[in-house]
């Protein structure tokens, strides 16, 4: 764990390929957890799930949640800042381009400055051929500050 | 007020209704297991160590939040997530039950599609510590209007 890496380093997770499968998994997964009922539930066909619900929505077909974006960049910030990341961390990204099935995704996170105990840093998630399809910005306390 | 119909109902200034929950062990393993956030600590729920909340959590508080004042679903469009924003106050105790609150910050127009922008603010139900402050922008449909 580095819990204070130096203004320009660049993190990075290692790639994912969003499969189709994993798309489901995601949406079935929030609504058995929000029901809290301990029953696992399949969720209603979404833009994330159903080739033809998408492309009434005007997309070529079903695209990831966004937010599976959001947990690769977050599980690379918990790989290097830890437990600091868990208490203080904020994180804020933007989706600027649909995640299509069989991408395959890297999560990355440049630090840009490091101040008063905070690491910031320029967070997205980007394709094989440098495409960017998540962006945004996180900091994180380090040290318990 | 726009509320106890559709997402796409909803207007600027609207305040949703709270909701209670206990953050269990399973919660927390449900959605790191779809998430493919396999690390022990997250799914642990016994010995010395406590189980740790992915900061992405609170996306949960969001479904939770619109089911309970939404129960219509998203509109006549599919709703796309556009923006993700949190701030972690605390680490999120599991075990512990929490109070979600959320208003609806701004409703606005842009390239002929309508945003919607929610905050949410999660604490916990006893203490009132505020744990997490998230921002959530949607966009009402992926279609631009004609």
């Amino acid at each position: 764990m580095h819990n204070s890496p130096a203004v320009g380093t660049v993190l990075s997770s290692e790639p994912t390929l969003m499969s189709r499968e994993r798309m489901r998994w995601y949406c079935d997964a929030l609504e058995t957890a929000a029901s809290q009922s301990g029953r696992f539930i399949v969720a209603e066909p979404t833009i994330h799930s159903d080739d033809e619900f998408a492309r009434k929505n005007g997309l070529p077909g079903i695209v990831a949640d966004g937010m599976l974006s959001t947990n690769h960049i977050s599980s690379l910030l918990y790989t290097y800042f830890g437990i600091d990341y868990l208490r203080s961390g904020a994180l804020t990204t933007k989706f600027i381009r649909p995640v299509y099935e069989d991408e395959i995704l890297i999560a990355k996170a440049e630090v840009t400055a490091t101040d008063g105990g905070h690491v910031r840093m320029n967070v997205w998630v980007q394709l094989p051929d440098d495409t960017k399809v998540t962006v945004g910005t996180a900091s994180v306390a380090v040290g318990g500050r | 007020m726009s509320l106890g119909r559709y997402v796409s109902d909803l207007e600027t200034g609207d305040v949703l209704a709270p909701v209670e929950y206990v953050m269990t062990p399973f919660v927390v393993r449900e959605y790191c297991h779809g998430t493919g956030e396999h690390r022990e600590e997250f799914h642990r729920a016994a010995g010395e160590q406590p189980q740790l909340v992915p900061p992405t959590l609170a996306h949960i508080d969001k479904i939770r939040l619109l089911h309970a004042n939404c129960p219509g679903g998203a509109g006549p469009d599919a709703r796309i997530h556009y923006e993700f924003a949190t701030k972690q106050h605390a680490i999120t105790p599991v075990g512990k039950r929490l109070v979600a609150s959320a208003q609806v910050s701004r409703r606005y127009e842009k390239k002929d599609r309508t945003y919607l922008e929610i905050q949410i603010e999660v604490r916990v139900k006893d203490t009132r510590q505020l744990l997490v402050t998230y921002t959530d922008t949607a966009i009402l449909a992926f279609t631009p209007k004609p």
